[in-house]
């Protein structure tokens, strides 16, 4: 149910995504806080699907 | 060790991306700034997204032919891992527009019901729930047999609507999205051959992980599954 969420908030964010105003962080030399954002996203959400992986690996032992 | 090179080849890549991404001097663009950097990144998700999804459609195809389960489960995950980096492209995305055309602080900004009828989000959100019923489908149908050849086929089905919906439709419309006449990832305007050293090494890598976790839940399914599997 949790994942549900997940993806449903996930395909809303292009409409909830709004930047504040301008003199935050993000917009701070020349918006490279942007970049970082996305590669820590990538890295997170890899190492979600990983424990996930791991946790169904986990479940399909105890079965077998 | 032999067979590992390209588990090497991919983290080689992938430090290569990520230092050498943050590093290289990029042209000075107008609406764009530092965060055309998210190139290396963002469209990487992409590519290898496309590459496990080709991969999925191989072996749907091989299962077609020879009915081999293991080729259903290879299409099953190669699918599976393909949805995970379509979602992290998606991710990704929805952060850089944010700051770039869909940022209401940028004066070309429109309003959020251009961001909202923005053809490429659609498209892609179309292209990943056509994959999502993939997996519905499977999970619908009893018979193991059967299941793997329905869905085989259906498999054929998705690969071939990422086409229109990802490619075609949103370049006949107008969009905010950067790279409208052309593939946005192999735009030549937007980036230069110190860019380019880096993006084309990145995309492979990118896609080299994807596969790399593919192959593993693969392996541990032929596990899972081996009585089922001649």
């Amino acid at each position: 149910m949790a994942m549900r969420f997940l993806m449903f908030v996930l395909f809303l964010l292009p409409l909830l995504a709004n930047a504040q105003a301008k003199e935050n962080l993000m917009y701070s030399s020349g918006r490279i806080y942007v970049v970082i954002a996305v590669i820590l996203i990538i890295l997170l959400g890899l190492i979600l699907y990983l424990v996930r992986i791991e946790k169904s690996k986990k479940a399909g032992r105890r079965k077998h | 060790m032999r067979k590992a090179w390209w588990k090497i080849l991919c983290v080689l890549l992938l430090v290569y991306a990520v230092v050498g991404g943050l590093l290289v001097s990029i042209p000075n663009l107008p609406v764009l700034g530092e965060t055309i950097r998210n190139v290396f990144y963002h469209v990487g998700m992409w590519s290898a997204m496309f590459v496990l999804f080709t991969c999925s459609l191989v072996h749907s195809i091989r299962y077609l032919s020879k009915s081999n389960l293991k080729n259903d489960i290879a299409a099953h995950q190669y699918a599976s891992v393909g949805i995970v980096f379509g979602l992290l492209g998606y991710a990704t995305g929805a952060v850089w527009a944010s700051y770039t055309w869909a940022d209401p602080n940028n004066p070309a900004f429109d309003s959020f019901s251009a961001v909202a009828r923005e053809p490429k989000l659609i498209g892609t959100a179309v292209a990943l729930l056509i994959y999502f019923a993939y997996f519905i489908l499977r999970s619908s149908i009893q018979d193991i047999d059967q299941k793997a050849r329905i869905s085989a086929v259906y498999n054929i089905f998705a690969f071939a609507m990422l086409f229109p919906t990802i490619m075609v439709v949103p370049r006949l419309l107008p969009s905010l999205h950067p790279g409208q006449e052309g593939n946005p990832a192999l735009n030549f305007k937007d980036s230069s051959p110190a860019m380019r050293m880096i993006q084309y090494p990145a995309f492979i890598g990118w896609a080299l992980l994807g596969v790399w976790i593919a192959t593993l839940k693969i392996r541990f399914n032929y596990v899972k599954e081996k009585h089922f599997i001649k």
